[in-house]
Protein backbone atom coordinates (compact mmCIF):
# COMPACT_ATOMS: atom_id res chain seq x y z
CA UNK A 1 0.00 0.00 0.00
CA UNK A 2 1.46 3.40 -0.98
CA UNK A 3 -1.18 5.47 -0.60
CA UNK A 4 -1.03 8.53 1.09
CA UNK A 5 -4.46 9.73 2.11
CA UNK A 6 -2.80 13.99 2.59
CA UNK A 7 -5.43 15.66 4.51
CA UNK A 8 -6.25 18.93 6.28
CA UNK A 9 -8.21 17.30 8.58
CA UNK A 10 -7.29 16.20 12.17
CA UNK A 11 -5.48 12.92 12.29
CA UNK A 12 -6.30 10.34 15.55
CA UNK A 13 -4.87 7.19 16.66
CA UNK A 14 -7.16 5.21 18.71
CA UNK A 15 -5.60 1.79 20.01
CA UNK A 16 -7.21 -1.31 21.05
CA UNK A 17 -10.29 0.18 18.63
CA UNK A 18 -11.89 -2.37 16.90
CA UNK A 19 -14.88 -2.70 19.54
CA UNK A 20 -16.39 -1.55 22.90
CA UNK A 21 -14.86 2.03 23.85
CA UNK A 22 -12.50 2.29 21.20
CA UNK A 23 -14.73 1.72 18.86
CA UNK A 24 -17.00 4.40 19.58
CA UNK A 25 -14.13 7.32 20.28
CA UNK A 26 -13.23 6.23 16.99
CA UNK A 27 -16.95 6.68 15.28
CA UNK A 28 -17.28 10.16 17.58
CA UNK A 29 -13.79 11.37 16.53
CA UNK A 30 -14.50 10.51 12.69
CA UNK A 31 -18.15 12.58 13.49
CA UNK A 32 -16.28 15.77 13.89
CA UNK A 33 -14.41 15.40 10.45
CA UNK A 34 -11.66 14.21 12.29
CA UNK A 35 -9.29 11.33 10.20
CA UNK A 36 -9.10 8.22 12.62
CA UNK A 37 -6.97 5.17 12.41
CA UNK A 38 -8.41 2.45 14.57
CA UNK A 39 -5.81 0.13 15.85
CA UNK A 40 -6.33 -3.61 15.86
CA UNK A 41 -4.23 -6.40 16.96
CA UNK A 42 -6.22 -8.95 14.85
CA UNK A 43 -5.72 -7.12 11.06
CA UNK A 44 -9.17 -8.81 10.22
CA UNK A 45 -11.19 -7.30 13.05
CA UNK A 46 -9.80 -4.10 12.41
CA UNK A 47 -10.66 -4.24 8.91
CA UNK A 48 -14.11 -5.47 9.19
CA UNK A 49 -14.37 -2.63 12.20
CA UNK A 50 -13.15 -0.07 9.73
CA UNK A 51 -15.49 -1.36 7.22
CA UNK A 52 -18.54 -0.54 9.34
CA UNK A 53 -17.64 2.64 10.09
CA UNK A 54 -16.66 3.94 6.70
CA UNK A 55 -20.65 2.87 5.81
CA UNK A 56 -21.79 5.34 7.97
CA UNK A 57 -19.75 7.73 5.98
CA UNK A 58 -16.79 8.17 7.97
CA UNK A 59 -12.70 8.60 7.22
CA UNK A 60 -11.50 5.88 9.11
CA UNK A 61 -8.63 3.12 8.39
CA UNK A 62 -7.39 0.41 9.84
CA UNK A 63 -3.72 -0.60 11.35
CA UNK A 64 -2.42 -3.92 12.60
CA UNK A 65 -1.39 -2.92 16.25
CA UNK A 66 -0.22 -4.60 19.16
CA UNK A 67 1.25 -2.59 21.64
CA UNK A 68 2.73 -5.37 23.56
CA UNK A 69 4.61 -6.06 20.34
CA UNK A 70 7.68 -4.11 19.96
CA UNK A 71 8.09 -4.69 15.95
CA UNK A 72 3.98 -3.22 16.21
CA UNK A 73 4.92 0.03 17.71
CA UNK A 74 8.12 0.45 15.42
CA UNK A 75 5.91 0.19 12.35
CA UNK A 76 3.79 2.90 13.37
CA UNK A 77 5.46 5.92 13.08
CA UNK A 78 6.54 5.13 9.76
CA UNK A 79 3.19 4.08 8.41
CA UNK A 80 1.77 7.47 9.84
CA UNK A 81 4.10 9.50 7.88
CA UNK A 82 3.84 7.29 4.97
CA UNK A 83 0.07 7.42 4.88
CA UNK A 84 -1.08 10.71 6.28
CA UNK A 85 1.88 12.67 6.83
CA UNK A 86 0.99 13.64 10.56
CA UNK A 87 -0.73 12.93 13.69
CA UNK A 88 -2.89 15.05 15.86
CA UNK A 89 -4.35 12.88 18.58
CA UNK A 90 -3.43 10.01 20.53
CA UNK A 91 -6.31 8.19 22.31
CA UNK A 92 -4.13 5.18 24.32
CA UNK A 93 -7.56 3.04 24.98
CA UNK A 94 -6.29 -0.98 24.76
CA UNK A 95 -6.69 -2.05 27.69
CA UNK A 96 -7.30 -5.31 29.66
CA UNK A 97 -9.09 -6.65 33.00
CA UNK A 98 -7.86 -9.53 33.98
CA UNK A 99 -7.98 -10.21 37.20
CA UNK A 100 -11.93 -9.10 37.98
CA UNK A 101 -13.15 -10.33 41.58
CA UNK A 102 -9.45 -11.27 42.48
CA UNK A 103 -8.28 -10.04 45.94
CA UNK A 104 -4.51 -9.18 45.75
CA UNK A 105 -3.24 -12.10 47.58
CA UNK A 106 -4.81 -14.84 45.03
CA UNK A 107 -3.42 -13.21 42.08
CA UNK A 108 -0.91 -14.81 39.73
CA UNK A 109 2.20 -12.60 38.90
CA UNK A 110 2.18 -13.52 35.60
CA UNK A 111 -1.44 -12.10 35.59
CA UNK A 112 0.12 -8.95 37.31
CA UNK A 113 2.86 -8.52 34.37
CA UNK A 114 0.22 -9.66 31.67
CA UNK A 115 -2.03 -6.53 32.48
CA UNK A 116 0.85 -3.85 33.14
CA UNK A 117 2.27 -4.85 29.62
CA UNK A 118 -0.87 -3.79 27.84
CA UNK A 119 -2.59 -1.16 30.07
CA UNK A 120 0.90 0.85 31.30
CA UNK A 121 4.08 -0.42 29.16
CA UNK A 122 2.02 -1.01 26.23
CA UNK A 123 0.78 3.02 26.50
CA UNK A 124 4.37 4.36 27.43
CA UNK A 125 5.61 2.22 24.35
CA UNK A 126 3.17 3.72 21.87
CA UNK A 127 3.24 7.71 23.12
CA UNK A 128 7.28 7.19 23.27
CA UNK A 129 6.91 6.09 19.65
CA UNK A 130 4.11 8.83 18.08
CA UNK A 131 5.37 11.52 20.33
CA UNK A 132 8.16 13.21 17.37
CA UNK A 133 4.59 13.39 15.43
CA UNK A 134 2.50 14.98 17.94
CA UNK A 135 5.50 17.10 18.60
CA UNK A 136 4.67 18.47 14.46
CA UNK A 137 1.33 18.75 15.12
CA UNK A 138 -0.30 22.22 16.01
CA UNK A 139 -2.20 20.95 18.85
CA UNK A 140 -1.08 17.37 19.58
CA UNK A 141 -3.87 15.82 22.46
CA UNK A 142 -2.84 12.35 24.42
CA UNK A 143 -5.46 10.79 26.35
CA UNK A 144 -5.20 7.75 28.17
CA UNK A 145 -8.20 5.58 28.81
CA UNK A 146 -7.59 5.05 32.64
CA UNK A 147 -10.43 4.09 35.38
CA UNK A 148 -11.72 5.38 38.06
CA UNK A 149 -11.08 1.82 39.81
CA UNK A 150 -7.32 3.48 39.18
CA UNK A 151 -8.13 6.34 41.38
CA UNK A 152 -6.37 5.50 45.18
CA UNK A 153 -9.03 8.01 46.93
CA UNK A 154 -11.75 6.44 45.14
CA UNK A 155 -11.11 2.76 46.60
CA UNK A 156 -10.50 4.20 49.70
CA UNK A 157 -13.97 5.76 49.51
CA UNK A 158 -16.56 3.14 51.87
CA UNK A 159 -19.04 5.24 49.95
CA UNK A 160 -17.98 4.55 46.90
CA UNK A 161 -19.63 2.18 44.25
CA UNK A 162 -16.58 0.67 43.28
CA UNK A 163 -15.26 0.64 47.36
CA UNK A 164 -15.81 -3.41 46.82
CA UNK A 165 -14.32 -3.67 43.57
CA UNK A 166 -11.35 -6.25 43.56
CA UNK A 167 -8.91 -6.49 40.80
CA UNK A 168 -5.25 -5.15 41.82
CA UNK A 169 -3.70 -6.28 38.79
CA UNK A 170 -6.11 -3.76 36.68
CA UNK A 171 -6.28 -0.90 39.68
CA UNK A 172 -2.79 -0.70 40.04
CA UNK A 173 -2.17 -0.36 36.11
CA UNK A 174 -4.70 2.15 36.18
CA UNK A 175 -3.01 4.46 38.83
CA UNK A 176 0.16 4.02 37.08
CA UNK A 177 -1.14 4.91 33.64
CA UNK A 178 -2.41 8.09 35.64
CA UNK A 179 1.67 9.20 36.71
CA UNK A 180 2.38 8.71 32.80
CA UNK A 181 -0.50 11.23 31.86
CA UNK A 182 1.19 13.78 34.70
CA UNK A 183 4.80 12.94 34.20
CA UNK A 184 4.26 13.14 30.13
CA UNK A 185 2.58 16.68 30.99
CA UNK A 186 5.00 17.92 33.15
CA UNK A 187 7.44 17.58 30.46
CA UNK A 188 5.21 18.73 27.88
CA UNK A 189 4.22 21.76 29.54
CA UNK A 190 5.72 24.33 27.15
CA UNK A 191 4.37 22.42 24.13
CA UNK A 192 0.90 22.81 23.02
CA UNK A 193 0.35 18.77 23.56
CA UNK A 194 -2.14 18.06 26.25
CA UNK A 195 -2.12 14.59 28.00
CA UNK A 196 -4.75 13.77 30.43
CA UNK A 197 -6.21 10.48 31.69
CA UNK A 198 -10.50 10.22 31.21
CA UNK A 199 -12.53 7.38 33.07
CA UNK A 200 -15.06 6.80 30.28
CA UNK A 201 -17.16 5.32 33.86
CA UNK A 202 -18.78 1.58 33.84
CA UNK A 203 -19.32 0.93 30.32
CA UNK A 204 -21.69 -1.96 29.14
CA UNK A 205 -18.40 -3.32 26.86
CA UNK A 206 -16.87 -6.60 26.70
CA UNK A 207 -14.61 -5.69 29.64
CA UNK A 208 -17.52 -3.74 31.35
CA UNK A 209 -20.25 -6.51 31.12
CA UNK A 210 -23.48 -5.97 30.85
CA UNK A 211 -23.98 -4.82 33.96
CA UNK A 212 -22.69 -1.75 33.49
CA UNK A 213 -24.62 1.38 33.87
CA UNK A 214 -23.19 2.93 30.64
CA UNK A 215 -23.60 3.16 26.85
CA UNK A 216 -20.40 3.30 24.78
CA UNK A 217 -21.57 6.52 23.43
CA UNK A 218 -21.89 8.18 26.80
CA UNK A 219 -18.63 6.37 27.97
CA UNK A 220 -16.99 8.13 24.96
CA UNK A 221 -18.33 11.59 25.77
CA UNK A 222 -15.20 12.34 27.99
CA UNK A 223 -12.32 10.73 26.27
CA UNK A 224 -13.21 12.47 23.61
CA UNK A 225 -14.07 15.95 24.72
CA UNK A 226 -10.32 15.66 26.02
CA UNK A 227 -9.25 14.42 22.52
CA UNK A 228 -10.52 17.72 20.85
CA UNK A 229 -9.74 19.79 23.55
CA UNK A 230 -9.08 23.47 22.72
CA UNK A 231 -5.48 25.51 23.45
CA UNK A 232 -6.71 26.86 26.62
CA UNK A 233 -7.84 23.49 28.52
CA UNK A 234 -6.21 21.33 31.17
CA UNK A 235 -3.27 18.99 30.64
CA UNK A 236 -2.05 16.63 33.47
CA UNK A 237 -5.51 15.95 34.61
CA UNK A 238 -7.71 12.81 35.65
CA UNK A 239 -11.62 13.38 34.49
CA UNK A 240 -14.93 11.51 35.02
CA UNK A 241 -18.00 13.30 33.17
CA UNK A 242 -15.69 16.10 32.26
CA UNK A 243 -15.19 16.82 35.77
CA UNK A 244 -11.59 16.59 37.45
CA UNK A 245 -11.57 13.12 39.14
CA UNK A 246 -8.97 12.46 42.84
CA UNK A 247 -5.90 10.37 41.78
CA UNK B 1 17.23 -24.81 73.02
CA UNK B 2 13.54 -24.27 73.84
CA UNK B 3 12.09 -23.28 70.57
CA UNK B 4 8.77 -21.85 71.78
CA UNK B 5 10.93 -18.98 73.42
CA UNK B 6 12.45 -18.15 69.83
CA UNK B 7 8.53 -17.86 68.77
CA UNK B 8 7.56 -16.03 71.42
CA UNK B 9 10.39 -12.98 69.77
CA UNK B 10 9.27 -10.44 67.41
CA UNK B 11 10.80 -11.38 64.03
CA UNK B 12 11.48 -8.55 61.24
CA UNK B 13 12.46 -9.25 57.61
CA UNK B 14 13.75 -6.24 55.86
CA UNK B 15 14.56 -6.37 51.85
CA UNK B 16 17.72 -4.37 50.21
CA UNK B 17 19.28 -4.32 53.59
CA UNK B 18 22.71 -4.76 53.42
CA UNK B 19 23.24 -1.13 53.59
CA UNK B 20 21.68 2.34 53.36
CA UNK B 21 17.87 2.59 54.30
CA UNK B 22 17.47 -0.95 55.05
CA UNK B 23 20.26 -1.66 56.97
CA UNK B 24 19.38 1.25 59.00
CA UNK B 25 15.53 0.41 59.59
CA UNK B 26 17.32 -3.44 60.39
CA UNK B 27 19.27 -1.34 62.82
CA UNK B 28 16.48 0.58 64.36
CA UNK B 29 14.06 -2.50 64.83
CA UNK B 30 16.96 -4.69 66.36
CA UNK B 31 17.56 -2.33 68.71
CA UNK B 32 13.55 -2.30 70.18
CA UNK B 33 14.52 -5.74 70.74
CA UNK B 34 13.48 -7.37 67.23
CA UNK B 35 15.05 -10.52 65.68
CA UNK B 36 15.45 -9.05 62.31
CA UNK B 37 16.14 -10.86 59.14
CA UNK B 38 18.39 -8.60 56.97
CA UNK B 39 17.56 -9.83 53.38
CA UNK B 40 20.19 -9.23 50.53
CA UNK B 41 21.05 -10.54 46.79
CA UNK B 42 24.12 -10.62 47.56
CA UNK B 43 25.77 -13.36 50.60
CA UNK B 44 28.93 -11.52 51.09
CA UNK B 45 27.77 -7.94 51.67
CA UNK B 46 24.43 -8.81 53.35
CA UNK B 47 26.42 -11.60 55.66
CA UNK B 48 29.02 -8.64 56.42
CA UNK B 49 26.50 -6.29 57.44
CA UNK B 50 24.38 -8.51 59.43
CA UNK B 51 27.60 -9.17 61.49
CA UNK B 52 28.52 -5.47 61.75
CA UNK B 53 25.11 -5.00 63.57
CA UNK B 54 25.23 -8.40 65.23
CA UNK B 55 28.76 -6.47 66.59
CA UNK B 56 26.59 -3.68 67.93
CA UNK B 57 24.98 -6.69 70.15
CA UNK B 58 21.76 -6.33 68.11
CA UNK B 59 19.80 -9.60 67.36
CA UNK B 60 19.90 -9.65 63.22
CA UNK B 61 21.07 -12.80 61.20
CA UNK B 62 21.54 -12.61 57.12
CA UNK B 63 18.90 -14.26 55.30
CA UNK B 64 19.46 -14.63 51.35
CA UNK B 65 16.54 -13.10 48.96
CA UNK B 66 16.26 -11.59 45.26
CA UNK B 67 12.83 -9.81 45.07
CA UNK B 68 12.92 -10.39 40.97
CA UNK B 69 13.80 -14.07 41.78
CA UNK B 70 10.44 -16.39 42.85
CA UNK B 71 12.89 -19.32 43.16
CA UNK B 72 14.72 -17.21 46.13
CA UNK B 73 11.00 -15.92 47.34
CA UNK B 74 10.09 -19.58 48.10
CA UNK B 75 13.36 -20.37 49.75
CA UNK B 76 13.47 -17.48 52.18
CA UNK B 77 9.74 -18.69 52.88
CA UNK B 78 10.49 -22.08 53.63
CA UNK B 79 13.39 -21.06 55.81
CA UNK B 80 11.33 -18.48 57.87
CA UNK B 81 8.89 -20.75 57.93
CA UNK B 82 11.40 -24.23 59.26
CA UNK B 83 13.04 -21.69 61.78
CA UNK B 84 10.31 -19.76 63.34
CA UNK B 85 7.09 -20.33 62.32
CA UNK B 86 5.61 -17.03 61.43
CA UNK B 87 6.67 -13.62 60.19
CA UNK B 88 5.79 -10.47 62.22
CA UNK B 89 7.05 -7.78 59.82
CA UNK B 90 7.76 -6.95 56.41
CA UNK B 91 9.62 -4.33 55.08
CA UNK B 92 9.72 -4.23 51.73
CA UNK B 93 13.03 -2.01 51.31
CA UNK B 94 14.46 -3.41 47.92
CA UNK B 95 14.03 -0.19 45.28
CA UNK B 96 16.08 0.85 41.98
CA UNK B 97 16.18 4.37 41.02
CA UNK B 98 17.53 4.06 37.53
CA UNK B 99 16.29 7.22 35.79
CA UNK B 100 16.77 9.91 37.87
CA UNK B 101 17.03 13.09 35.25
CA UNK B 102 15.66 11.38 32.66
CA UNK B 103 12.59 12.97 30.32
CA UNK B 104 9.38 10.16 30.06
CA UNK B 105 9.98 10.65 26.48
CA UNK B 106 13.88 9.69 26.43
CA UNK B 107 13.37 6.95 29.23
CA UNK B 108 14.34 3.11 27.48
CA UNK B 109 11.15 0.84 28.38
CA UNK B 110 13.77 -1.57 29.47
CA UNK B 111 14.74 0.84 32.17
CA UNK B 112 11.33 0.96 32.38
CA UNK B 113 10.43 -2.58 32.94
CA UNK B 114 13.37 -3.18 35.14
CA UNK B 115 12.42 -0.79 37.51
CA UNK B 116 8.72 -2.20 37.65
CA UNK B 117 10.80 -5.88 38.13
CA UNK B 118 12.10 -4.57 42.18
CA UNK B 119 10.06 -1.93 42.65
CA UNK B 120 6.90 -3.10 42.50
CA UNK B 121 6.85 -6.59 40.77
CA UNK B 122 8.89 -7.82 43.33
CA UNK B 123 7.18 -6.00 46.08
CA UNK B 124 4.00 -7.88 45.53
CA UNK B 125 5.93 -11.46 44.89
CA UNK B 126 7.17 -11.13 48.49
CA UNK B 127 4.12 -9.98 50.02
CA UNK B 128 2.06 -12.79 48.13
CA UNK B 129 4.93 -15.75 49.00
CA UNK B 130 5.32 -14.20 52.84
CA UNK B 131 2.03 -13.60 53.76
CA UNK B 132 0.75 -16.94 55.01
CA UNK B 133 3.70 -16.73 57.40
CA UNK B 134 2.44 -13.16 58.29
CA UNK B 135 -0.99 -14.29 58.86
CA UNK B 136 0.28 -16.15 61.79
CA UNK B 137 1.71 -13.06 63.59
CA UNK B 138 -0.99 -12.18 66.16
CA UNK B 139 0.33 -8.09 64.93
CA UNK B 140 1.63 -8.71 61.57
CA UNK B 141 2.43 -5.19 60.16
CA UNK B 142 3.83 -4.31 56.19
CA UNK B 143 5.68 -1.88 54.97
CA UNK B 144 6.00 -0.58 51.64
CA UNK B 145 8.98 1.94 51.38
CA UNK B 146 7.42 4.05 48.21
CA UNK B 147 8.64 7.66 47.98
CA UNK B 148 6.62 11.56 47.81
CA UNK B 149 8.30 11.49 44.48
CA UNK B 150 5.30 8.69 43.55
CA UNK B 151 2.55 11.09 45.06
CA UNK B 152 0.70 12.48 42.12
CA UNK B 153 -0.41 15.09 44.03
CA UNK B 154 2.94 16.18 45.36
CA UNK B 155 4.23 15.94 41.54
CA UNK B 156 1.70 18.30 40.48
CA UNK B 157 2.44 20.96 43.24
CA UNK B 158 4.91 23.59 41.65
CA UNK B 159 5.52 24.44 45.27
CA UNK B 160 6.89 20.78 46.25
CA UNK B 161 10.81 20.87 46.49
CA UNK B 162 10.58 17.81 44.10
CA UNK B 163 8.28 19.53 41.27
CA UNK B 164 11.59 19.51 39.49
CA UNK B 165 12.30 15.82 39.46
CA UNK B 166 12.09 13.72 36.53
CA UNK B 167 12.34 10.15 36.83
CA UNK B 168 8.94 8.42 35.55
CA UNK B 169 9.84 4.79 35.90
CA UNK B 170 10.90 5.62 39.72
CA UNK B 171 7.67 7.89 40.19
CA UNK B 172 5.08 5.48 38.70
CA UNK B 173 6.72 2.72 40.33
CA UNK B 174 6.27 4.60 44.10
CA UNK B 175 3.04 5.00 42.37
CA UNK B 176 1.91 1.70 41.62
CA UNK B 177 3.39 0.29 44.93
CA UNK B 178 0.73 2.46 46.65
CA UNK B 179 -1.91 0.86 45.01
CA UNK B 180 -0.64 -2.43 45.95
CA UNK B 181 -0.47 -1.24 49.96
CA UNK B 182 -4.01 0.20 49.53
CA UNK B 183 -5.55 -2.98 48.08
CA UNK B 184 -3.88 -5.57 50.72
CA UNK B 185 -4.99 -3.47 53.01
CA UNK B 186 -8.54 -3.63 51.90
CA UNK B 187 -8.14 -7.33 51.54
CA UNK B 188 -6.54 -7.36 55.17
CA UNK B 189 -9.11 -5.46 56.73
CA UNK B 190 -10.74 -7.98 58.81
CA UNK B 191 -7.48 -9.20 60.09
CA UNK B 192 -4.67 -7.78 62.73
CA UNK B 193 -2.69 -6.98 59.80
CA UNK B 194 -2.19 -3.43 59.20
CA UNK B 195 0.23 -2.68 55.67
CA UNK B 196 0.61 1.12 54.87
CA UNK B 197 3.97 3.18 52.23
CA UNK B 198 6.50 4.71 54.13
CA UNK B 199 8.07 7.60 52.55
CA UNK B 200 11.56 8.30 54.25
CA UNK B 201 11.84 11.24 52.81
CA UNK B 202 15.42 12.14 50.64
CA UNK B 203 18.30 10.46 52.50
CA UNK B 204 21.55 10.38 52.34
CA UNK B 205 22.36 6.74 50.57
CA UNK B 206 23.27 5.34 47.57
CA UNK B 207 20.49 6.20 45.64
CA UNK B 208 19.89 9.39 47.44
CA UNK B 209 23.25 10.81 47.22
CA UNK B 210 25.25 13.08 49.06
CA UNK B 211 22.77 16.34 48.49
CA UNK B 212 20.24 14.56 50.38
CA UNK B 213 18.22 16.19 53.46
CA UNK B 214 17.91 13.28 55.88
CA UNK B 215 20.32 11.19 57.67
CA UNK B 216 19.30 7.57 57.24
CA UNK B 217 18.47 7.78 60.96
CA UNK B 218 16.08 10.25 60.25
CA UNK B 219 14.89 8.37 57.35
CA UNK B 220 14.22 5.10 58.99
CA UNK B 221 11.65 6.83 61.66
CA UNK B 222 8.53 6.64 59.40
CA UNK B 223 9.40 2.80 58.10
CA UNK B 224 10.29 1.62 61.62
CA UNK B 225 7.09 3.77 63.16
CA UNK B 226 4.78 1.74 60.93
CA UNK B 227 6.66 -1.24 61.27
CA UNK B 228 5.74 -1.59 65.07
CA UNK B 229 2.48 0.44 65.17
CA UNK B 230 -0.32 -0.46 67.72
CA UNK B 231 -3.17 -2.37 67.19
CA UNK B 232 -5.21 0.53 66.99
CA UNK B 233 -3.08 2.37 63.92
CA UNK B 234 -3.82 2.80 60.81
CA UNK B 235 -3.89 0.85 57.91
CA UNK B 236 -3.95 1.78 53.98
CA UNK B 237 -1.98 5.09 54.39
CA UNK B 238 0.75 6.63 52.60
CA UNK B 239 3.11 8.37 55.39
CA UNK B 240 5.85 10.86 55.64
CA UNK B 241 7.37 11.89 58.87
CA UNK B 242 4.67 9.82 61.00
CA UNK B 243 1.89 11.95 58.82
CA UNK B 244 -0.62 10.69 55.62
CA UNK B 245 0.84 12.59 52.24
CA UNK B 246 -1.40 12.98 49.33
CA UNK B 247 -1.70 10.08 46.59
Amino acid sequence: MNTTFTTQNKVALVTGANKGLGFEISRQLAQKGITVIIGARDVSKGVEAATKLQSEGLTIHPVQLDVTEPASIEALPNFLKEHFEKLDILVNNAGILLDWGTPPSQLDINVLKKTFETNFFGAFAVTKAVLPLLRQSEAGRIVNISSHLGSLADTLDPNSPYFSFQGMAYQASKTALNTLTVQFAKELADTPIKVNSATPGWVKTDLGSTDAPLTPEQGADTPVWLATLPADGPTGGFFMERQPYPW
Amino acid sequence: MNTMNIHDKTIALVTGANKGLGFEISRQLAQKGIEVLLAARDANKGAEAAEKLQSEGLDVQFIKLDVTDSTSITAAEQEIRDRFGKLDILVNNAGVLLDWGVQPSELDISTLRQTFEVNFFGAFNVIKTLLPLIKLSQAGRIVNVSSTLGSLGDTLNPNSPYFGFRGMAYQSSKTALNALTVQFAKELADTPIKINSACPGWVQTDMGTTDALLTVEQGADTPVWLSTLPADGPTGGFFNSRKPLAW
